[in-house]
């Protein structure tokens, strides 16, 4: 990963781990003297790190990457990994309508992310919600639970063959995390590349 | 509301959300449309004493694997012939003492010293022409062409279950001669251990079926060095005592008194059956040149290709190593010693080596090698099994795995048997040698049988090259066979001549209880069931008015395909006490006939086994005989030593009740907690 960072005129390659959080802004100490505002572009190649994850499933073709990606970013560090899925309930039900519980699809999501991430030798926690917006939703639980990023997956869908398609919950989220958000993006289809 | 949850309200007003409980995510996971896939937690055991004993378990043998964490390793040429090697490579430290004790044995032994070279190559060259048939195995079966499969596709049943009961006994003597060996090679470098022999053998069987129901693998590198270090050291031992015999005149240590009266022998007197019984006791080291045929989808890719070249290999270096050593033998002068217990190879290894690290390095490593031959039965031998398992020729437990991914059943009882027969030979390996060369060669005859009829079925490119090179391999170990049999027939053989056909039998009256199993279970494809056809009564054995009878009372309720066929009864010595239960019954448990049978002979089982046989009698004859359901109310205990205290009774009565026609049990059980709820 490559970062811009502030720090000296003299700019120099550093290799290492982060020390804090990268999500945000990654603030180096050089020679015990903070360097905030001088810019310089140093490549850092050490993997971010944070302490929490949200990964937002959609039970969709992204799914197991974003899960392993998630997961081997996660490990230098140890963080906690919260995989949720928002089941969305329409105002013709009540919101405690029992729907989700009940749902085969929308516990296999979870369980099949539980077994991507096992695979990988990490652990995933679950985390099944009903509510009337699943942006609003992801957003409310990262926040919640303090996360550092929430890390969505985005297929790659044109609108009647028109337009990319990027939906309504993304948007949500970038616009209104409090935390960084990551969207991984599919490849494009052969096709339409 | 959902299992509870008030909705969480989010950031902005408006924006709420439920978390779903997930009850099923500790035990289970959805793995397709209506497919769960248990976790570990879902066989947990419940009970402190089911802890425990787990706690035990996963001490001895290790946590549980999942079927996912089986590795699938390839072996490169070099780690394979390391591996499956062992077996046929340690045979060489034990199959030139073989020879010489059966020229001993027959008042020759002067022609130990003379003619046991000749015999060895004899034998080599038969290893060549075994070797290069089971070649043509390599390439024909790449799914793995051991005796049992080959025959099985190509002979039939009978001659299938001839290979695979040969194989068993086969895997089973590896374990107890390459045992008993390597603790005679231990006993030769440590004579105080000479006493201790059996122990230590048993020992050493205990601890590798041990650590095969922990889930060893034969694939790591860790067991290809005792492979390599022993041939190292025993070429090294070659290379040392060729030159000290060609180029230094080394005549061998000093010559004990048996030495001196041998060599003063003539041997004019050496018959045909005399070279013969040497010959079937040096083919012992024919034994394990089967082995990487069986194990080709093992192999890196090309499978078929690197196997063969890897036998091969295998055969010239055991056939090189076994001529070697028996050349060192003879020109030494060396005989096997049995007090102070030393092996052939440990004197030739003391008289090259010296009394020195040397020396103790060599037997270490043979020892550990033949422990190794020994490990590998633990592969092939529950494999075999878990395969005769599945075709119905052995009890299917064996082709169940155990928690390490072991086939269990099939190691312990290997461990079982191998020790059985390691006590009753005294853990001498010359007493089980005639037991083992016969199994063997009975092996390789059928799958090189088998092989000729493969060619001629099949007719692949060079059928008949092939087809020639397996008719040679038959006919040669079906003769080797016949004279090692005969050979070692008074000397132990017969036992192997009797167990494959009881062997044999066993199987297939296995297979012939299976079949009828399946056949009485069977169910026509083309059958819809709807409903249940008979009609169901319902009767509760009851013992006064309780909740757990109320409760069973209610269920039977729900059974009943019939009111009127639903009814309690209640046996007693006291009619008195009988009257006031049906007074009682009558007002609280009304619509269900309560029928109450006088005991005066105070036996409470029998009365309603009868009643139940009086009332199938009383059935309409032009009517389809009911399903008698027995529901018994049953109170659950809370501590293992209340179990001693109450439904002694049921138990006695489902245990009548069980194979009864048309009868099913039915336990309600009543929990003290639901007492307190109550």
């Amino acid at each position: 990963m490559s970062a811009v960072r502030r720090g000296r005129a003299h700019a120099r390659w550093y290799r290492g781990p982060a020390r804090r959080p990268v999500l945000g802004v990654t603030q180096s100490l050089v020679r015990g003297r903070r360097y905030a505002e001088v810019p310089t572009l140093v490549a850092d190649t050490s993997a971010p790190q944070f302490r929490r994850a949200v990964v937002a499933l959609s039970g969709g073709r992204t799914d197991r990457s974003i899960v392993a990606l998630a997961a081997e970013l996660a490990r230098p560090a140890k963080a906690d990994l919260v995989g949720v899925h928002v089941v969305e309930i329409d105002w013709t039900l009540p919101l405690d309508a029992d729907v989700a519980g009940r749902s085969e699809d929308a516990q296999r999501v979870l369980d099949i992310a539980e077994a991507t991430a096992e695979a990988t030798r990490y652990t995933l926690e679950t985390v099944l919600l009903q509510a009337r917006d699943v942006g609003a939703a992801i957003v409310d639980e990262a926040t919640e639970r303090a996360a550092d990023v929430i890390i969505c997956g985005l297929p790659f869908r044109r609108r009647f063959g028109g337009d990319f398609a990027i939906g309504s919950t993304i948007p949500y989220v970038l616009k209104n995390a409090p935390c960084a958000v990551w969207v991984v993006r599919e490849a494009m289809p052969e096709e339409q590349a | 509301m959902i299992g509870g949850r008030r909705p969480i309200s989010g950031r902005k007003p408006g924006d709420k959300r439920i978390r779903v409980d997930r009850v099923h995510s500790p035990y289970f996971r959805y793995t397709g449309r209506g497919q769960l896939t248990a976790k570990a937690a879902a066989s947990a055991p419940t009970t402190a004493l089911g802890r425990f004993n787990q706690r035990v378990k996963a001490f001895l043998l290790g946590r549980p694997l999942a079927n996912e964490e089986e590795i699938g390793q390839r072996l490169s040429k070099k780690k394979a012939l390391a591996i499956f090697s062992s077996d046929a490579i340690s045979s060489s430290a034990y199959a030139t003492e073989e020879i010489i004790l059966a020229f001993l044995l027959a008042g020759v032994g002067s022609a130990a010293f003379s003619l046991s070279i000749e015999v060895s190559v004899a034998i080599a060259v038969l290893l060549g022409i075994v070797a290069f048939s089971y070649r043509q195995v390599c390439i024909a079966y790449p799914s793995g062409g051991g005796s049992y499969s080959v025959s099985k596709a190509n002979l039939g049943r009978n001659a299938s279950l001839v290979a695979a009961s040969a194989l068993l006994i086969d895997y089973t003597l590896t374990v107890a001669v390459s045992t008993s060996s390597a603790v005679e090679q231990i006993a030769s470098a440590v004579p105080a251990l000479h006493d201790w022999t059996v122990v230590i053998a048993i020992t050493a069987i205990a601890l590798i079926t041990l650590g095969n129901l922990r889930g060893l693998r034969e694939a790591g590198s860790i067991f290809a060095i005792p492979t390599y270090l022993f041939l190292g050291s025993a070429f090294l031992m070659i290379g040392l005592g060729v030159f000290r015999i060609l180029f230094m005149g080394d005549t061998g240590p000093t010559p004990s008194p048996a030495v001196i009266r041998v060599t003063q022998e003539t041997a004019t007197n050496v018959g045909i059956l005399i070279l013969l019984r040497a010959f079937a006791s040096g083919a012992v080291a024919l034994t394990g040149t089967e082995a990487i045929a069986t194990g080709v989808p093992a192999f890196e890719p090309p499978e078929s290709r690197n196997a063969a070249r890897t036998l091969m290999a295998m055969a010239i270096i055991l056939g090189t190593l076994f001529i070697g050593i028996t050349f060192l033998a003879s020109n030494f002068h060396i005989l096997p010693m049995e007090f102070p217990k030393q092996t052939v190879i440990a004197q030739i290894a003391r008289h090259v080596y010296g009394d020195t690290v040397g020396f103790y390095l060599f037997q270490a490593f043979t020892a550990l090698l033949l422990f190794l031959a020994a490990n590998t039965s633990y592969i092939a031998f529950p494999r075999l099994a878990a395969v005769l398992g599945e075709d119905g020729f052995f009890p299917r437990q064996f082709a169940f795995r155990g928690d390490r991914l072991a086939f269990s059943t099939g190691i312990l009882l290997l461990g079982v048997v191998a020790g059985a027969v390691v006590i009753s030979a005294q853990a001498r390996t010359h007493a089980l040698i005639p037991l083992y060369a016969v199994g063997v060669f009975i092996d390789f005859t059928i799958a090189q049988t088998g092989m000729v009829r493969h060619w001629l079925r099949t007719r692949e490119l060079g059928w008949r090259y092939r087809l020639a090179i397996n008719a040679v391999g038959a006919t040669l170990t079906l003769i080797i066979a016949i004279v090692v049999t005969s050979v070692k027939f008074v000397d132990g053989a017969w036992l192997v001549v009797v167990l494959i056909p009881t062997l044999v039998a066993a199987m297939r009256f296995v297979r012939r209880q299976y079949d009828a199993q399946a056949k009485e279970l069977e169910v026509r494809d083309d059958l819809v069931f709807q409903r249940p056809h008979r009609e169901q009564r319902v009767v509760i054995p009851v013992n006064g008015i309780n909740r757990s009878v109320v409760q069973a009372v209610m269920f039977g309720k729900s059974l009943a395909t019939d009111p009127s066929l639903l009814q309690a009864v209640y046996v007693t010595t006291d009619l008195d006490e009988a009257e006031l239960l049906r007074e009682r019954w009558e007002r609280q448990l009304p619509g269900v006939p309560l029928v109450v049978v006088e005991s005066p002979y105070r036996a409470l089982v029998g009365p309603v086994i009868t009643y139940l046989d009086v009332l199938d009698m009383a059935w309409p004859p032009d009517k389809e005989a009911p399903t008698t359901i027995v529901v018994l109310p049953e109170y659950v205990a809370k501590h293992w030593w209340d179990r001693l205290l109450y439904n002694q009774t049921a138990k006695r009565l489902k245990g009548e009740l069980v194979g009864r026609e048309h009868t099913v049990i039915a336990d309600v059980p009543y929990r003290r907690t639901e007492l307190r709820e109550a």
